[in-house]
């Protein structure tokens, strides 16, 4: 089970597992990206993220995206990593 | 790339409009589903190999575009759609929020922008926006098929400068054809572009109308074949090239 940051509508918390289990798995798609230091990928994976976030009841999350991708656009690598692990501790915090 | 006449919800009103959306994430899938479905009908690509094959093969009435696709950027299609069949819209819907990516989005063609989060309610209001705006008013006012003159906006057809006298079926099965000259237009085709989807009208009702059609056209250089099995296709048979639009009659976005 997955709770959410601001409440939302029955309709949105009925595919809430499917949003956080695909985050789930984009933690370890951002951990290869920045081993890789594949930027390209890493903006695209954090652009999604923000784009989507919001409406699933993750608000900080699409911050956290946004400043991802505003790192892999600088190629700023220690960034990226530093976000990956606020996302990681964000999302842990939703897991009942 | 093929364009359709949306058809409408004689119980809602309103377009019932067939929607290709391309987005790649799932989760973006379900949240344009849920403010779409029950409205319109959506059919979902996650690239633009998929979008460009669907757009081959289907008619649609507006296309939902991201812009970060896996196999590259959207701006490329709305560019595509643009030149191929610009009576398609687009609306753009992405997360790229600055004011340059959205004025590039409507200046490559699209005729709309939403960024991302959107409200669904948002989404909603901005595809009927799009849709009266761009179904309701024609893009163009004249179109010669053969040696008919028609007027779009009046939904008058005339022949030698005298009034050619059809049915509005008739007559929208003459734009239905004559805009695809020479194309095989399946009943299932012709009856969606007169009725939409929501009306249970038999196909094979089409078969009178167009029986009809075919012998008021014929003295115009206008020949509709039934093609056993498929549908109809007209030829002209004279003219090399019998279609012709004007430019846009009304600025777009005008109605």
């Amino acid at each position: 089970m997955y709770s959410t940051e601001v409440p939302v509508d029955s309709d949105i918390q009925e595919i809430v597992p499917l949003f956080y289990e695909s985050r789930l798995k984009d933690l370890g798609k951002i951990n290869d990206a920045i081993n890789d230091k594949n930027f390209g990928q890493l903006k695209v994976i954090a652009h999604t993220i923000k784009g989507i976030s919001a409406p699933y009841g993750y608000p900080t999350l699409e911050r956290i995206a946004k400043e991802m991708e505003v790192a892999a656009l600088h190629e700023n690598a220690n960034l990226v990593a530093q976000k990956l692990q606020e996302m990681e501790a964000y999302l842990k915090r939703y897991q009942v | 790339m093929l364009g359709r006449i949306a058809g409408v919800d004689p119980l809602k009103g309103g377009f019932v409009a067939k929607v290709l959306v391309i987005e790649d994430s799932v989760e973006a899938q379900k949240l344009v589903e849920l403010a779409l479905k029950g409205i319109h009908e959506l059919d979902f690509v996650a690239s633009l190999a998929e979008a460009r094959k669907n757009l081959r093969e289907k008619e649609f009435d507006l296309v939902l575009l991201d812009l970060t696709l896996p196999d590259g950027d959207g701006l490329n299609l709305c560019e595509e759609v643009q030149k191929e069949n610009s009576r398609l819209p687009i609306i753009v819907v992405s997360a790229k929020t600055s004011v340059s990516d959205r004025v590039m989005g409507l200046v490559t063609g699209a005729d709309d922008y939403i960024t991302k989060p959107y409200d669904s309610r948002e989404l909603k209001a901005r595809v009927d926006t799009v849709m009266r705006r761009t179904h309701l008013a024609p893009r163009s006012s004249q179109m010669l098929i053969g040696e008919l003159a028609v007027d779009l906006l009046a939904q008058r057809v005339e022949a030698d400068e005298k009034p050619l006298d059809l049915t509005p079926i008739e007559y929208r099965i003459l734009i239905a054809l004559g805009e695809k000259m020479g194309e095989v237009l399946t009943r299932e085709q012709i009856y969606e572009r007169l009725w939409g989807e929501a009306v249970n009208v038999g196909q094979r009702n089409i078969d009178a109308h167009v029986s009809k059609l075919r012998r008021k056209v014929k003295d115009y250089g206008l020949s509709i074949h039934s093609k056993r099995g498929e549908g109809y296709a007209m030829t002209g048979d004279k003219l090399e090239k019998t279609v012709k639009t004007t430019s846009n009659a009304l600025p777009h976005g005008i109605q």
